[in-house]
C-alpha cells in the first residue's frame, strides 16, 4: 500500500516541474481549419478532433490529425476533398513536429498572451516539409491557448488541382490552428 | 410538333435535369450523424475490444458509418463541442459533436454519468503500434467519431 502511494506520488511529481507548470499540455480536441477557397467557391473545412501536445520545458510540440475528420458544409465538397485532393484512405494522417523557438519567453504559471514562433516539419499527403509560423499561446489559468496562421503549396505536398476547378480551388490552403490545451493528468 | 422541334425540347428537358441535378448535389449537406440511425449499438470497452483484434479490417467495416456508442462520459470541452467517452485504461471514444445538437443536448451531457453517443466513425489512434504520429507522450488508444448527437432510442 506504502509503495503504491509512494508510486502515484512520484508519477504526479514527473507530471509537475519544481515551478508548478505542468510537464506536458495536450488536447483532443483542437481545431484546425482548411481553406482553399477562391472568390468563386467557399471551400472551408474544420476539424475538431486535432490531438496536440506541448511540452513547456524544452519548447517542443506536436499536432496529428486524421484527414477524414475535416468537416465541409457540401457533401460533394467533403467527397472531392477526401478522394480526389488529400487522398485520405491512402494518407489517413497529418501531423506537425517542431519546437516553440522562443519558448523562453512564455511563462506557464503567469496568464497573458506571448507571440510565439513554431518551426517544424508538416508531413501531409505523405510529403515531409519544413514550416515555420508565428502564433500566439494565450495562458489563462491552467489552460492555454493556441493560435496560429499559415499557408500551404498544393503543390508542396503533391495534391493535384485539376485544370478543370482550378478556378474554384486555390492553390494555396489557408492553415488556421485553434487548440485548447489543459495540464496533462 | 415536327421531328426538330421534338429532338430540342427533348434535348432541353434532358439539360434542365441534369442541371437540376447538378445543383443538388453541389448544394447537398453534409450528412450527420443526427440525421440518421445508427448500423450498430455497441458498449465503449466492446468497441475497442473489436479494434484490437484487427483494427484494419473493423475500420474498414466503420468508415464513413454512423455507429452508437455507449459509456460513462470522461470530459465535456463545451467550447469545442466535443465529449469523451471512457473506454478502459488508457483508451478512450472522442466525439465531435455537430454544433446544433451540442447546443439543444449539452444540458444531458455529464461527466461521470453513462450517455450513448452516435457518430460517423472516421479514424483511429494508437491500435497496430502506429500510434498518431507523436512521441512526445505515450498515444492512448482512441476511436474518433464525428458530427455527434445523443442517440436518443
Amino acid at each position: 500500500m506504502i509503495k503504491k502511494i509512494l508510486s502515484i506520488s512520484f508519477l504526479t511529481l514527473a507530471l509537475y516541474s519544481v515551478n508548478g507548470q505542468a510537464k506536458y499540455y495536450s488536447t483532443k480536441s483542437g481545431q484546425a481549419y482548411f481553406d482553399a477557397g477562391t472568390g468563386i467557391e467557399d471551400i472551408k473545412g474544420i476539424n475538431k478532433s486535432t490531438t496536440s501536445v506541448i511540452e513547456p520545458s524544452t519548447g517542443k510540440i506536436q499536432f496529428s490529425l486524421q484527414i477524414k475528420g475535416f468537416e465541409f458544409k457540401s457533401q460533394l465538397m467533403q467527397d472531392h476533398f477526401n478522394e480526389n485532393y488529400m487522398e485520405s484512405d491512402k494518407y489517413p494522417n497529418s501531423t506537425f513536429k517542431g519546437n516553440i523557438t522562443n519558448i523562453e519567453n512564455v511563462s506557464f504559471t503567469k496568464d497573458g498572451t506571448y507571440s510565439v514562433t513554431v518551426k517544424g516539419i508538416l508531413e501531409m499527403h505523405g510529403v515531409k516539409k519544413d514550416i515555420e509560423t508565428k502564433g500566439t499561446l494565450k495562458v489563462s489559468g491552467e489552460n492555454v491557448i493556441a493560435n496560429a496562421d499559415f499557408n500551404v503549396q498544393m503543390a508542396d505536398y503533391k495534391i493535384d488541382v485539376p485544370s478543370v476547378v482550378g478556378d474554384k480551388l486555390s492553390k494555396t490552403a489557408k492553415i488556421k490552428i485553434n487548440c485548447t490545451y489543459k495540464p496533462l493528468k | 410538333m415536327n421531328k426538330r422541334k421534338k429532338i430540342i425540347l427533348f434535348i432541353l428537358i434532358v439539360v434542365v435535369i441534369a442541371g437540376g441535378y447538378v445543383f443538388y448535389l453541389a448544394k447537398k449537406r453534409t450528412a450527420s450523424a443526427a440525421d440518421s440511425k445508427p448500423i450498430v449499438e455497441l458498449a465503449s470497452i466492446i468497441l475497442i475490444k473489436e479494434f484490437e483484434s484487427n483494427p484494419a479490417l473493423v475500420s474498414k467495416k466503420y468508415m464513413d458509418k454512423n455507429i452508437a456508442v455507449t459509456g460513462i462520459i470522461k470530459e465535456v470541452d463545451a467550447e469545442n463541442e466535443n465529449v469523451i467517452i471512457e473506454a478502459g485504461e488508457a483508451c478512450s471514444i472522442n466525439c465531435s459533436f455537430d454544433s446544433t445538437c451540442f447546443v439543444q443536448q449539452k444540458n444531458n451531457l455529464i461527466p461521470g454519468k453513462s450517455a450513448s453517443i452516435k457518430g460517423i466513425y472516421f479514424g483511429h489512434e494508437g491500435f497496430d503500434g502506429s500510434g498518431d504520429g507523436m512521441d512526445l507522450i505515450p498515444s492512448e488508444k482512441n476511436i474518433k467519431l464525428k458530427t455527434c448527437a445523443v442517440n436518443e432510442k
